[in-house]
């Protein structure tokens, strides 16, 4: 059962520790946490996953037998059941979607197929192959590269990224068989250089997109598209290529899968890899202030756990949500590193920002086993091969279910126990899993928000598409743009109002000097975003999107980096540049908007009556129109909170079209809860912005992706509304997953404020008693509580619509 | 009050005109009432706006003469013009060309490969495309090729009259320059050949300049005449090499909106494109032939020292040590004294020519120069050429002995 003692010899003047904390097994460190009589209460969960048997079996009969062999050479005569199974489909010609856990192997399930294709066609064979990161293609074209040799076959992988020096490109686009490279090169790079790659295209048989749960929202309805075009062009030369896609667990996969690529893919999830039993610790840090609602800070309580957790016999991983986090926890453990019974250089803080070489020096330390314990960003998040490590601790709940479990997925050797140690913060969601850790370890509940027909998105893409090949009427029929709405509109309004293509017959021809892949962005904002200017270094600070400038970059405001504050001098709002200047601020500044909202368009509709036959309440969707005015804002002084004066703000008004997820309740209703006065509003604020910071529970976004507007009497709807809409011109999507959650979300929300040992409201339910005032709490529960009781509201055709 | 697609499409997009754009006027007096910058660079504004260039010389309708082909891939169309071989463009006749040796040019071109090139046969290639932004949206629409024959010089000019026929045309270049197997162009190797290959390739013809020898005359003029001249632009160098002046030559930069607006059906200028074209073409084969001349100068006066340098670099480059030896003297002779880097250099050239020539004595007379030169480093190196040469004599002497 004792883990293999540490090869780092013990040195004198850390002996004792070193020695005795190198015994300690997995299931020893529990008993540790839960015995320490500080510790032990704050876990308000413990949760056992049992080991689970390997289920493998032979190499696919389909699969070469020079790959058989070189795959047996490699200790790899038996594959887990699901690399398997999505080997054999691949090889039958499907498309695939592998959706399992981090470190199941999912790499040999796209390679096996990649190198069978080679083999097959001589080499002629071609693949692209997709990641998010540049380091995640970097780490997987050297084992691709390994495996070619082992083959002896003069092929070649490589990585294709902004790093490639162009004297190199060429020759790579010549002798490349498998392209390793990123949606923004692929988008930007290749797609309107087809030509260049016409060996590429002209044989594509496989595409890879791995970590496809990341590609949602504005970035994945963007990629959505980039897939139409790479598809098309192929077709142009004259391939048919498949998908091979690589997710962590998702809900709905295939759903998300058809809205990315556009076609029935086969998904294989059931893990068949072998795990050593799984011990999950819900750690909640001690209430500070139970009126306030606030608790100890997690990174203090960090520290508190990694006494008993970090040690030379095994290795652990620490999560953090930013990358100052890193740093301090980083320099905490460091602090710490003798009591550990370590050196300092053992602990390693890890994040985006440090230098590649570095990056991979700890990466190596981690496979090597020589650093114990790494601090990290969701940079180790994704894929990146640092071997299993034993023990992981989440400071604070990332925000997804996937990334936690993507997280989690760090730990757990074969056939050893494994320790994860989740601490939650004083936040709505935290908080809600704390008293709801089942939903942890349910099947997955978010679902994914991708809109590749959102108008913006696809005319910008469209754009792109025409620019590449002449755009034929045939293919609304049968080319991958098929089934996109209004394509031919679009066509036809890039031709006549943008001037940018010619209509001839039934064919639009680009006709200009430009080249638009460079203007369009797959994050969205792009052009809109504002640049935050230092006027001393004239470098850029930081970027902020269109709809954040108002509040955060005016006239007066302070703008904060990781600590640091800075003073906006002058907001040049036409050409999206702030200009702020470091200063010593004892305040910080809030701005107050006034939004006004209208509704444009209503397209969904499910409602709930009263025993008396009216209506009780309504959910919509549909398209609204945002104005948002910056008003005034307030200097409020650190840590005091004393409003130290107010100031005007003079902008422009924002304006945003976007979908939009409508709640409202009768005036019947409202009167019957005692929902009256300024009880009402208050409710209205307090369930709103609740509704909204639990949203991410059953759909994949930050809280503010999602825009609020609460009204007491909507002129559009002569009754109370509660309006969550999606921040991006056009929507990506959210609204509607809302509407299909809407009742998880409202169960989900009144949880949270039940649950809550605040009195009057806290930043963990509703907000402090200053926002949503002395009854918010009780009537944002009570106006919950009905929502839920009795039955869900069913679909209904909507009303006229003015 | 159904808002149709295209109002929808430009308020999402937040066009110009949208309903919104307006109504949000009155309500902030500080909202710029152009549109900003940002926003007009993100809708890429083309077309009309482009298509008002100064028109001086506008025309309606499809370029005349234009002569229907057909091959492979289709029909397209060109203009065929001729010229008489005592044409002169600038100061120089077309015919000067046909005296070019192709050692010569071999020489300026720093391409032993170049040996087999010959003025003669040789197609001289410049295209007008759609924009500098490259990739599948570039096209490519009216392609000159210039060649002698038994009668004169004709000049071909592939036009695309409708986007449809640019498999045809393309289609057609290929065959012309496969079966010439010799090009002269100006920074045709990065630009013209790469903007044929890659639209070629969509069309799934092969691209013909692999196995094609290809006299780029941009680097040429750039090593020759680099020092004296401003910039490396054509217009530069035809008039410096060889005295041509343009009278209203059009900008290159409007060549794509001519032929958006012809397409559009608007007034164009696309005949000033096709004299822009022709111009480019005679403007090649008058500065090859006068670089051509150049490497076989023999007016020791009207070689500036500099550029007799830069020909004993080009020689040695391609290993021509007679030659090397003979720039190199001519730069040290012709007033090297001037410019002691110039001297230096040519020094340097003029003792590795002549070890490489096997003339041994003469160096002793280039170490003395250079230390007259006050390069004392640069002697020593001629005397280490010197004692090298001589070992390797003796050694060839000792070989043939046995």
């Amino acid at each position: 059962m004792t883990q293999p003692e540490s090869s780092a010899v013990p040195s004198p003047e850390e002996g004792g520790a070193r020695l005795s904390r190198s015994r300690r097994t997995v299931p020893e460190l529990e008993a540790l946490l839960r015995a320490d009589p500080e510790l032990a209460p704050r876990f308000s969960h413990w949760q056992r996953v049992p080991a689970r048997a390997e289920r493998s079996r032979e190499l696919p009969a389909a699969l070469d037998p020079r790959l058989h062999e070189v795959l047996a050479a490699r200790g790899q005569s038996r594959l887990y059941e699901h690399q398997a199974r999505a080997i054999e489909l691949a090889l039958e010609g499907r498309d695939v979607l592998i959706a399992t856990p981090t470190a199941s192997g999912k790499t040999l399930c796209y390679v096996a197929p990649l190198l069978q294709r080679l083999l097959e066609s001589d080499g002629a064979a071609r693949a692209i192959a997709l990641f998010p990161t540049k380091a995640l293609s970097q780490d997987q074209s050297s084992g691709l590269n390994a495996l070619i040799g082992a083959l002896g076959f003069d092929w070649h992988s490589f990585t294709y990224d902004g790093d490639t020096p162009p004297s190199v490109r060429r020759t790579l686009r010549d002798d490349g068989h498998i392209v390793l490279t990123n949606p923004w090169m692929l988008h930007a790079g290749i797609l309107p250089n087809h030509a260049k790659w016409s060996e590429l295209f002209a044989n594509l048989r496989t595409i890879v997109i791995d970590e496809v749960h990341t590609l949602s929202g504005v970035f994945g309805s963007s990629v959505a598209n980039v897939l139409r075009r790479l598809l098309r062009i192929a077709a142009h030369y004259g391939s048919h290529p498949r998908f091979i896609l690589c997710s962590a667990t998702l809900r709905d996969a295939a759903a998300h899968a058809k809205r990315l690529t556009g076609r029935d893919v086969a998904v294989v999830d059931e893990d068949g890899s072998p795990a050593g039993e799984r011990v999950f610790g819900v750690y909640n840090p001690p209430l500070l202030d139970a009126v306030a609602g606030l608790r100890a800070n997690a990174l203090e309580e960090a520290r508190r756990i990694a006494k008993h957790l970090c040690g030379p016999a095994r290795q652990a991983i620490f999560f953090c949500q930013q990358r100052t986090g890193v740093e301090v926890l980083t320099r905490y453990l460091k602090e710490s590193a003798a009591e550990f019974g370590l050196q300092s250089g053992e602990i390693r803080g890890y994040r985006g920002g440090y230098l590649p070489l570095h990056r991979r020096e700890i990466e190596e330390g981690l496979r090597q086993g020589s650093v114990k314990v790494v601090v990290s960003t969701n940079a180790l998040e994704l894929g990146i091969d640092i071997g299993r490590l034993d023990v992981a601790v989440l400071v604070g709940y990332p925000g997804s279910q996937a990334s936690f479990w993507q997280r989690a997925g760090r730990v757990g050797r074969r056939g050893q126990p494994s320790l994860t140690v989740l601490i939650t913060r004083s936040d709505p969601l935290d908080q809600y899993l704390c008293a709801h850790p089942d939903y942890l370890f349910s099947a997955p509940r978010e679902r994914l928000g991708l809109d590749p027909d959102n108008l913006v998105i696809l005319s910008e893409q469209v754009k792109c598409a025409s620019f590449e090949l002449p755009f034929r009427e045939s293919e609304l029929e049968s080319g991958s743009f098929r089934g996109a709405p209004h394509v031919p509109e679009i066509l036809d309004y890039l031709a006549e109002e943008s001037k940018l293509l010619l209509r001839r017959g039934d064919t639009w021809h680009w006709m200009a000097d430009a080249y638009p892949a460079q203007d369009v962005t797959l994050a969205g904002g792009g052009p809109d975003n504002v640049l935050i200017l230092d006027v001393e270094t004239k470098k850029a600070i930081g970027e902020i999107d269109r709809e954040g400038s108002l509040t955060s970059v005016h006239e007066g405001a302070i703008y904060q980096v990781q600590g640091e504050t800075w003073k906006v001098e002058r907001f040049d709002y036409q050409n999206r540049r702030a200009y702020v200047r470091a200063v010593e601020s004892d305040y910080f500044t809030e701005a107050e908007v006034d939004t006004t909202l209208r509704v444009l368009r209503q397209e969904k509709q499910a409602l709930r009556e009263r025993a008396d036959g009216g209506e009780d309440y309504a959910v919509h969707t549909g398209e609204v129109h945002v104005t948002t005015v910056a008003t005034q804002y307030k200097k409020i002084r650190f840590y005091t909170r004393e409003n130290v004066g107010t100031e005007a703000i003079h902008l422009p008004p924002e304006e945003l079209d976007t979908q939009a997820f409508v709640l409202t309740i009768s005036n019947e209703t409202a009167q019957a809860l005692g929902l009256a006065g300024s009880e009402r509003g208050a409710a209205w604020r307090g369930a709103g912005g609740l509704l909204r910071r639990v949203a991410p529970l059953f759909l994949r976004c930050q809280p503010q992706d999602l825009g609020l507007s609460t009204e007491v009497r909507s002129t559009h709807f002569l009754r109370p509304a509660i309006v969550l809409y999606d921040r991006v011109q056009g929507g990506v999507g959210l609204a509607e997953v809302l509407f299909e959650s809407h009742r998880d979300v409202f169960e989900a929300a009144l949880e949270v404020v039940a649950r809550c040992e605040c009195k009057h409201g806290c930043p963990a339910c509703v907000g402090p008693r200053a926002e949503c005032g002395q009854q918010g709490k009780l009537a944002t529960r009570r106006l919950l509580e009905h929502l839920v009781s009795a039955n869900a509201a069913r679909r209904v055709q909507p009303e006229g619509v003015a | 009050m159904t808002e149709s697609f295209t109002d929808r499409l430009r308020r999402l997009r937040r066009e110009p005109g949208s309903e919104h754009a307006e109504s949000r006027l009155p309500s902030s007096p500080s909202q710029p009432r152009e549109l900003p910058e940002w926003l007009r660079a993100r809708l890429g504004k083309h077309g009309s706006d482009a298509g008002s260039t100064p028109c001086v010389a506008s025309s309606a309708g499809a370029p005349r003469e234009l002569i229907a082909f057909e091959g492979a891939r289709g029909a397209a169309c060109a203009r065929v013009t001729r010229f008489a071989l005592d044409h002169r463009h600038g100061e120089v006749e077309l015919r000067c060309a046909l005296r070019a040796r192709a050692s010569d040019l071999a020489l300026i071109g720093i391409e032993r490969r170049l040996a087999g090139l010959s003025l003669e046969r040789a197609l001289y290639l410049d295209i007008e495309t759609t924009g500098l932004a490259g990739g599948a949206g570039t096209k490519a629409f009216l392609v000159g090729i210039g060649r002698f024959d038994a009668a004169g010089f004709e000049l071909w000019q592939g036009f695309l009259r409708e986007p449809e026929d640019e498999a045809a045309l393309l289609d057609e270049c290929a065959r012309r320059v496969a079966e010439a197997g010799a090009l002269v162009s100006f920074f045709g190797k990065s630009f013209d050949r790469h903007r044929l290959e890659d639209k070629m390739r969509v069309h799934g013809i092969a691209p013909p300049f692999e196995r094609c020898l290809h006299l780029d005359l941009y680097h040429p003029c750039r090593r020759l005449f680099g020092a004296e001249l401003s910039n490396g632009r054509l217009a530069t160098m035809e008039r410096s090499i060889a005295g041509v002046a343009r009278a209203h030559d059009l900008p290159g930069a409007f060549a794509p909106a001519a032929w958006y607006d012809y397409l559009a059906g608007r007034s164009h200028r696309l005949e000033e494109v096709f004299e822009h074209n022709r111009d480019d073409i005679l403007s090649l084969v008058v500065i090859a032939s006068a670089l051509a001349d150049l490497a076989r100068a023999d007016d020791r006066a009207a070689v500036p020292p500099a550029r007799a340098l830069a020909l004993a670099r080009c020689a040695e480059r391609v290993g021509d040590w007679r030659a090397c030896r003979r720039w190199a003297r001519w730069a040290l002779e012709s007033g090297g004294g001037e410019s002691a880097e110039v001297a230096a250099g040519a020094l340097a050239l003029a003792a590795r020519s002549c070890e490489e020539c096997g003339e041994i004595e003469a160096l002793d007379e280039l170490c003395a120069r250079a230390r007259v030169l006050g390069s004392s480093e640069l002697a020593a190196r001629i005397e280490r050429r010197k004692s090298r040469a001589l070992r390797r004599s003796r050694t060839r002497a000792w070989e043939r002995e046995r």
